[in-house]
C-alpha cells in the first residue's frame, strides 16, 4: 500500500498570504518543495511590488518616466502579458490604471523596445502596479515547481482571493472552493460552492466591507469603481483568473456578458456576484463551470 | 549631541550614484562583457540583475546542470552563449569579468582559473572553502591588478552605509557589543526532480544540496552568517581576535552533515580611539574588547536576519530592508522627584502606578526608534555588480569588497567553524589584516 503524506505551509508575502497544500508520499521532498514554492513567491514579491523600494518595478517606476529603462527578460515578458490583456480586454485590465489621468489615457501608456529590451512611460507620472496580476502570476510559477518536483496533487492559495488547483486530491476527488460573501454581510454561509482540479480561479471584488471608494480604477474612466458587485473566474491557469476577473469587473455585468459571448472560451467561465432580495447571488454569465 | 533630524539623515547618505566611463559616441556607459558560472538560484538572479545595468553585455552563461544553465540562458537572453564547462567558456569566449556562483568548495578553483586567464572577477561569497585557499586567492587577485569583488551585498545597502556613517558620528557612542543572527524556519532542503528510489537521486542530492555536506560547504556559517560578520567588520574597522562557537544537528536529522544551528562569541580587541568612542577622561585611551554574538537557526524564524549594533549612547537595528536607530532613553522622570510636597508624590506613586508599569514592560529601556531613512539605493545586489562593472571600467582594485576584505571576512567566519567542531576556542590566523 502507499504511503501518504501531506505538507501545509504558510507565508506572508504581497500584502497577503500565500498557503500550499501539497498531497503525494514522501514527507521530506513535499516539505522541500513547499519551501520552493514559498522562495518563489517571496522571490516575486521581491520582483513585482511596487511599495518596496528594492523591487524591480518600484526601479522601473522611479526611472522609466524620465528614460527607456533596461528590464529583466522575466519583467519583460510579464509587460508585454500586460499588453496582450490590455488589448484583450479592450484596455479594461491596465497596469497603469492607478497613475491615469482623470478622462482615461490616452494612446499606450507605455512604450516598449523590444530590440533594446526597456520600456519607457508615456508620461512621467505614469507607474506600473501589478497587484491585479501578481498573485496570478505566483500561483502559476508556484504550479510550474510543483510540476518540476512531480508533485501531482496541491491547492495553493493566494491572499483567499486567488487559487490554483494542481491535479486532483489523493481520493481522486476534485479540490472544494467555497466562495465567502464578497461583501462580507454573512460570513456562516458561502455563496456558492465550486469544484476545481487543474484550473485557476479568483475573485475580484469592488468594494471591500466598510470600503466607501474601490481601490479598483476602471482605466477608461479613469474613477474608482463605486458599485458593490464582485466578479469570480475559472480558468485554465490563475493568471488567466486573475486579469479577467478584474476586467470582468472593470466592465461592468452587461458588457462583461458581452464580451465572453464575443471572445467564446471553452474552459473560461465567469461568475457574477451582486445582491438580490438582500443576500449575494452568483450568477453565471454563460454556463456553470 | 542633538537629536538626528532627517535633514542630517540625508547630509550624511552615502551616494549610491556611480560616476562611470561614458562611452564616446551614445553617452551610455562603457559596454563591459560579462559571462557568468554558476546559473542555479543566485546565480540566476545575479544574471537577472546584470541584464538591467546600461553597460553590462552578458556574453555567456556557464552551468555543468542542463535544467540551472537553462534557466541562466534563459534570464540572460539570445546574446549570451551557454556553455556547460567554465574553461571551455573562458577560452572560447574570453569575457572581460566573470560573476561567479558556484558551490563554495568551487570557488578557488574558478575564480583562480578566472584570474589566470585575465578576467576581473566577482566571486559570490563566501571567499573560499579554506582559509588557505582564501589567502591564495588574495594573493594572486593582488599580483594579477585584476579588479576583484566578492559578493557581500551589505557594502551597497544604502541602510547599512547611513549606519556606518552613523556610528561614526558618535549617534551610538561607543560601540561595546554586536549580537547579530539568521534565524529562519525551514528544512533548508531544496527539493529533487527524481523520486529516491532514482538511481540519479543521490547524485542529484549531492549537488543540489551542496549546502548540507561537509565536503562542498561551510553550513550556516559561509552561506548565511559571512554577511553578517561582514557587517562586524566593518562597524569595528578590524577583525576579531578569537571565537568560541558550538553547534549541532539537533533538529533537521535528515543525512545532512553541517549543523542546523550555531552559536559563536567573538572577542574583538579595539585600539582606542576607534569608532565613536568617546573618552570619560584626558588619560591615555587603552585598548577594550567587544563581543560579538552571531547565531543560526533553522527551527524558529521568530528573530529573522538582523544585527544589533549597542553603542553607550544608542543601538542600530539593522535589516537589509529597514534601520532602526534607538536612542538610548534619558532617565525616567518619576512624579515623586519632582517639585511636588511630599504627601502628593508619595499619593501619585501609589495611585499612578507607573513605577510597577515600567518595570513589567520589558522594552521599557528601548526608547522610541528613528527609522533610517535612505532617500537613494535600490536593490542592494544589483547595486553591488553596477559598482563592480563601474571599477572594471575605471580599472580601480578598491572595489566594495576587495580581495583583502573577503579574506578576512573568510577568516572570520571559517574559525568559528573550527571552533565549533573542536570545542576549543580559536584564534583570528595572525598573518591576515
Amino acid at each position: 500500500m502507499t504511503r501518504h503524506a501531506t505538507v501545509y505551509s504558510w507565508r506572508a508575502a504581497m500584502g497577503t498570504f500565500f498557503e500550499a497544500f501539497l498531497a503525494g508520499e514522501d514527507a521530506e521532498h513535499l516539505d522541500a518543495v513547499a519551501a520552493a514554492v514559498s522562495e518563489e513567491v517571496s522571490r516575486l514579491e521581491r520582483l513585482l511590488s511596487r511599495f518596496d523600494r528594492t523591487s524591480e518595478i518600484a526601479r522601473i517606476n522611479r526611472e522609466a518616466g524620465r528614460r527607456a529603462t533596461r528590464v529583466d527578460a522575466e519583467i519583460w515578458d510579464i509587460l508585454c502579458t500586460c499588453r496582450e490583456y490590455h488589448r484583450r480586454t479592450e484596455g479594461s485590465f491596465d497596469v497603469t490604471a492607478p497613475s491615469a489621468r482623470r478622462g482615461g489615457p490616452e494612446g499606450e501608456a507605455f512604450l516598449l523596445d523590444e530590440d533594446r529590451r526597456t520600456i519607457h512611460f508615456a508620461r512621467p507620472e505614469t507607474f506600473l502596479d501589478l497587484g491585479g496580476f501578481g498573485k496570478g502570476y505566483a500561483l502559476d510559477r508556484a504550479g510550474e515547481i510543483l510540476q518540476r518536483f512531480r508533485v501531482k496533487s496541491g491547492l495553493l492559495n493566494g491572499g483567499t482571493s486567488s487559487i490554483l488547483a494542481v491535479g486532483q486530491r489523493l481520493d481522486g476527488q476534485k479540490w472544494p472552493v467555497a466562495i465567502r460573501d464578497p461583501f462580507g454581510a454573512d460570513e456562516s454561509r458561502p455563496v456558492a460552492s465550486l469544484l476545481l482540479a487543474d484550473q485557476g480561479f479568483s475573485c475580484s471584488a469592488a468594494l471591500a466591507p466598510g470600503q466607501a471608494a474601490s481601490d479598483l480604477i476602471a482605466p477608461l474612466r479613469g474613477e474608482p469603481l463605486t458599485e458593490q458587485a464582485a466578479c469570480v473566474v475559472v480558468a485554465s491557469t490563475a493568471l488567466e483568473a486573475e486579469v479577467l476577473s478584474t476586467a470582468c469587473l472593470v466592465m461592468g455585468k452587461q458588457r462583461a456578458r458581452e464580451y465572453i459571448g464575443e471572445n467564446p472560451q471553452p474552459e473560461l467561465f465567469v461568475g457574477w456576484i451582486d445582491i438580490a432580495d438582500g443576500r449575494p447571488r452568483l450568477d453565471w454569465l454563460k454556463e456553470a463551470p | 549631541m542633538s537629536k538626528p533630524t532627517r535633514r542630517f539623515f540625508l547630509g550624511v547618505a552615502g551616494g549610491a550614484a556611480v560616476v562611470g566611463v561614458l562611452h564616446a559616441a551614445t553617452g551610455d556607459p562603457e559596454p563591459v562583457r560579462v559571462a557568468v558560472i554558476g546559473t542555479g538560484a543566485r546565480g540566476s538572479d545575479l544574471t537577472r540583475a546584470l541584464t538591467t545595468i546600461d553597460g553590462a553585455d552578458v556574453a555567456g552563461v556557464c552551468d555543468d546542470y542542463p535544467p540551472h544553465l537553462e534557466q541562466g540562458a534563459k534570464y540572460a537572453g539570445a546574446g549570451a552563449k551557454p556553455f556547460a564547462d567554465y574553461k571551455v567558456m573562458l577560452d572560447k569566449l574570453k569575457p572581460q569579468a566573470v560573476v561567479i556562483a558556484v558551490p563554495l568548495a568551487l570557488h578557488y578553483r574558478i575564480a583562480s582559473d578566472a584570474l589566470a586567464a585575465g578576467c576581473d572577477v566577482f566571486l559570490e561569497k563566501t571567499m573560499c572553502f579554506t582559509i588557505d585557499e582564501a589567502r591564495r586567492l588574495a594573493k594572486q587577485a593582488a599580483e594579477s591588478k585584476r579588479v576583484f569583488q566578492v559578493g557581500l551585498q551589505r557594502r551597497a545597502n544604502a541602510i547599512y552605509k547611513q549606519a556606518i556613517a552613523m556610528v561614526e558620528a558618535g549617534l551610538i557612542g561607543q560601540v561595546t557589543a554586536i549580537e547579530a543572527r539568521w534565524h529562519r524556519n525551514n528544512s533548508w532542503r531544496r527539493p529533487i526532480p527524481v523520486p529516491k528510489t532514482d538511481p540519479e537521486w543521490a547524485t542529484l542530492e549531492r549537488r543540489l544540496n551542496w549546502r548540507l555536506y561537509r565536503t562542498t560547504s561551510g553550513g550556516l556559517m559561509t552561506e548565511l552568517g559571512g554577511h553578517q560578520l561582514d557587517v562586524a567588520n566593518w562597524v569595528l574597522g578590524t577583525t576579531p581576535k578569537r571565537v568560541i562557537a558550538s553547534g549541532g544537528i539537533d533538529y533537521w536529522r535528515d543525512g545532512r552533515e553541517v549543523f542546523d544551528n550555531i552559536f559563536c562569541v567573538y572577542e574583538y580587541e579595539i585600539a582606542a580611539p576607534s569608532l565613536g568612542r568617546t573618552e570619560p577622561s584626558a588619560a591615555k585611551p587603552k585598548p577594550y574588547t567587544v563581543r560579538v554574538t552571531y547565531s543560526s537557526l533553522c527551527n524558529n524564524a521568530y528573530e529573522g536576519a538582523s544585527e544589533l549594533i549597542l553603542g553607550t549612547k544608542g543601538s542600530l537595528f539593522l535589516t537589509t530592508g529597514k534601520g532602526l536607530f534607538f536612542q538610548e532613553p534619558d532617565a525616567v522622570k518619576v512624579d515623586w522627584a519632582g517639585d511636588k510636597s511630599g504627601a502628593a508624590a508619595q499619593a501619585a506613586v501609589v495611585t499612578a502606578g507607573k513605577t510597577l508599569k515600567l518595570a513589567n514592560d520589558p522594552w521599557a529601556r528601548r526608547g522610541k526608534p528613528t527609522e533610517i531613512d535612505v532617500a537613494e539605493g535600490g536593490d542592494d545586489t544589483r547595486d553591488e555588480l553596477a559598482s563592480f562593472l563601474d571599477h572594471v571600467r575605471r580599472r580601480d582594485l578598491e572595489t566594495l569588497v576587495d580581495a583583502r576584505a573577503a579574506l578576512r571576512n573568510a577568516a572570520t567566519v571559517l574559525i568559528a567553524n573550527q571552533a565549533a567542531e573542536t570545542g576549543q576556542g580559536v584564534e583570528f590566523p595572525k598573518d591576515i589584516d
